[in-house]
Parts: C-alpha cells; sequence; structure tokens
C-alpha cells in the first residue's frame, strides 16, 4: 500500500487516514487536500459507509445445540465423577454446564407448575436438543434421582447408556406423553446422549421414548 | 444486597485452585462474544463452533499458564482469535466463496457486474485476508478499541489501524460503495 501517494483522491492514502494512521501534521496536509477533491470525498465516504455496514451487524446467538457442544466438551476436559450427583451436594458438572448452557437461550415452552420444583416441559421430538441444553444443571427427574431406578431403568431400555454420567434431566411431555428427559455425558469431547423414558421406568423395566446423540 | 460478583481474574484464580465451578463461570460469561469472534472471522456456524470449542478446552488446560500480564478477557479472545486464524491457515474450514490471493483486480470489467458482485457484508468479510480480517472483526464489527485489538493480537497499535484501512479498502470496493477505478 502506497500511503504517500500525492493523489488526493488515493484508496489506500484515505483508508490510512480515515483509520487515523498518519501523524497529525500529514494528516491535516491529507486532509485539506482531499477537501478539494470531491472524488476523495467519496472515497471517504464509502469507507465510513463501510464502517458503518460492519458496526450494523447484528450479534449472533449462540445456538443452543452449539452450548451443549461447549459444555460437554469442557465438561469431558474434568476428571471423571461418580455417574451420579451425590444428593445435597451441587455437582460440579452441574454448575459448570448450567453456566455453559445459560450462554443459549432455549426455546422451550414451559407449561403450569403441578407442584414444587421446575415445571415440566413440553417439547417435541425436533426440540429435543434445545429441551436438552435447557435441562443441563437442573435435576428434576422423579423417580430416577435414585440412581440405582435410574441404572436399572437404562440398563432395561437401553444398556449402551448405562453408567454414563448425568449432566441433567428434567420430567417432560413429549409429543404428548409424559416422560423425563435425562442428559448424559458420552465421556468423547462434546458428546452427548439425550434420553427420554417413560417417568415409571425402572428396574421392572420401562419404554424409551426418545434417544438423540449430539456430538 | 447481595456480595458483587467476582472478576474474571478471580474466577480464573479460583479455577486454577481448584474450584470446579468457575471456569464454567468464567466461559458462561464470555461464550457470546467468543462466538460473535469466530462466526464472523469463519463465516462457517460450524467452523465457529469448533474454533470456540477448542479455545474452551485450551483455556481451561492453559489456565495454569495465564500470568496476568493481560486481562483474562483479553487472553480469552486472544486463544480463540488464535484458534480461527489456525483453522484458516490450516484450512480446516468450510469455504463458502473463494479467496483471492492477494489484490483485488486492478480494474472492474462492466458495470453491471458491480451491482452482480454486490456482496452481503459477511460474505465480503470472508473474501479480505485474513490477518486485516480479524483487525476488522474486532475494531469494526465487535467495537474493540484499536488497544485492546493490540492487545488482543500482539502487535503493536500501528498495526491493528493498517490492517483496518486495508481491509476497509478492500470492502469497500467488495461492497460496492466505491469503485475501482476510485483506487
Amino acid at each position: 500500500m502506497n500511503e504517500r501517494s500525492s493523489d488526493p483522491a488515493d484508496l489506500p492514502a484515505l483508508a490510512a487516514l480515515d483509520a487515523d494512521l498518519p501523524d497529525a501534521a500529514e494528516a491535516a496536509e491529507r486532509r485539506r487536500a482531499a477537501r478539494t477533491d470531491p472524488r476523495a470525498a467519496e472515497v471517504l465516504d464509502a469507507l465510513s459507509t463501510t464502517r458503518a455496514d460492519l458496526a450494523a451487524l447484528p450479534e449472533p446467538e449462540v445456538p443452543p445445540a452449539v452450548a451443549a457442544r461447549w459444555a460437554a466438551a469442557v465438561a469431558a476436559e474434568q476428571p471423571q465423577q461418580p455417574s451420579t450427583p451425590p444428593s445435597g451436594r451441587r455437582s460440579r458438572s452441574r454448575v459448570l454446564l448450567a453456566v455453559l448452557a445459560a450462554a443459549a437461550a432455549a426455546a422451550v415452552v414451559v407449561v403450569g407448575a403441578p407442584r414444587p420444583g421446575p415445571p415440566v416441559l413440553t417439547v417435541s421430538r425436533v426440540d429435543l436438543v434445545v429441551a436438552a441444553t435447557a435441562a443441563v444443571g437442573t435435576v428434576d427427574v422423579g423417580a430416577l434421582a435414585d440412581p440405582d431406578r435410574r441404572q436399572a431403568c437404562l440398563r432395561a431400555v437401553l444398556p449402551d447408556a448405562a453408567g454414563l454420567r448425568l449432566l441433567g434431566g428434567r420430567r417432560v411431555v413429549l409429543d404428548g406423553r409424559p416422560g423425563v428427559l435425562l442428559v448424559l455425558a458420552t465421556g468423547t469431547r462434546g458428546g452427548l446422549d439425550v434420553v427420554t423414558v417413560d417417568p415409571g421406568c425402572g428396574p421392572a423395566g420401562g419404554t424409551l421414548l426418545a434417544r438423540v446423540t449430539v456430538g | 444486597m447481595s456480595a458483587a460478583p467476582p472478576s474474571d481474574a478471580e474466577l480464573l484464580a479460583a479455577h486454577r485452585a481448584g474450584d470446579a465451578d468457575a471456569f464454567g463461570q468464567l466461559a458462561g460469561r464470555h461464550s457470546r462474544e467468543l462466538w460473535a469472534i469466530a462466526l464472523r472471522t469463519l463465516g462457517d456456524p460450524d467452523d465457529a463452533a469448533d474454533a470456540v470449542q477448542e479455545a474452551l478446552v485450551s483455556a481451561y488446560r492453559r489456565a495454569s499458564t495465564f500470568r496476568g500480564d493481560a486481562a483474562v478477557r483479553t487472553w480469552l479472545r486472544r486463544i480463540v482469535v488464535n484458534a480461527c486464524i489456525d483453522r484458516i491457515r490450516h484450512e480446516r474450514v468450510r469455504r463458502t466463496v473463494p479467496w483471492p490471493e492477494r489484490d483485488l483486480p486492478s480494474r472492474r470489467p462492466d458495470p453491471a457486474v458491480e451491482l452482480v458482485t454486490r456482496l452481503a457484508v459477511g460474505e465480503a468479510l470472508a473474501m479480505v485476508p485474513v490477518e486485516q480480517r480479524v483487525a476488522v472483526v474486532l475494531v469494526d464489527v465487535q467495537g474493540y478499541p484499536v488497544a485492546e485489538a493490540a492487545a488482543i493480537l500482539e502487535i503493536p497499535a500501528g498495526t491493528v489501524k493498517s490492517r483496518c484501512a486495508r481491509g476497509r479498502a478492500r470492502l469497500a470496493v467488495l461492497l460496492g460503495h466505491l469503485r475501482e477505478e476510485s483506487r
């Protein structure tokens, strides 16, 4: 780039002027020269418009699925925890992931709260990943809060998911059917296993309503 | 009154001291901004997601090497910018438009083409050389002061200004605000 061109309308020189590159004396001289040349005014206007275009770009939202991937990736860096958070204590992963997931705005419909605790989520299959992101950091899984029951349930309906670390879960109504959504870390970076089972799932068996893997 | 939230430096120090919650809070505080930088620099959402993920994992692992000679937010942004640059230089990105080797064509062939080739801002950014693009993203898109962009990129402020100047000149033409003959 030749920033010392004598042409008052020289684009590189005017871009440098626009970027406040020349020292004060040179800048004053260039501005004086530019004022006498309509072509220079056109270039300076174009640079100003360009900066305005750039500044007007909207801030992009983090997609929930992306936030979930990041959360799982960071969780995978942590030392392995027992598959079930000890009751009465905050789970390290839960808190960590809850904050990361907060970066994403989860567009999940929330309906009534029939009892204390987080309200039941009404979701469709296409929203499961979004719902999973929202569920990370929350453990509202009814009877499946009992780790033995949950492991027995998973062994019955989805053996390859048994033993995976629980990152969160919510009671849901999935496509009209009551269920419990479980967000499980696969142990690989960025990997989530989102499993929805019926609320009565346990040692006697259960029903797998949906499964979605992420990452 | 609740206590003031911990500073970035306090959260990073807590993470280094073994507080398992601290890094998540820190990442959550900055992830939107890191996403914006990566998306504007790389153009492709999948590439941007990969770059931020790499950056977060890298920051998690390298927290012990942070010596406090820069703000934590500057450090995090530097890691994500470097992840983006690394992806571009190693061509681990999904190209959506051809990238010119160096300079723009010396002249525009036809005024009608000018209209056709008028590009959306995001597409135009992808056609700017990476060093200029990153400077423009930080200063013009994200609105960082030149001094902060210089700290993130670890280059002199004058170099940031120079890269912005070149990038804006190129963008002014790509966006159709300026005819090539004006150069």
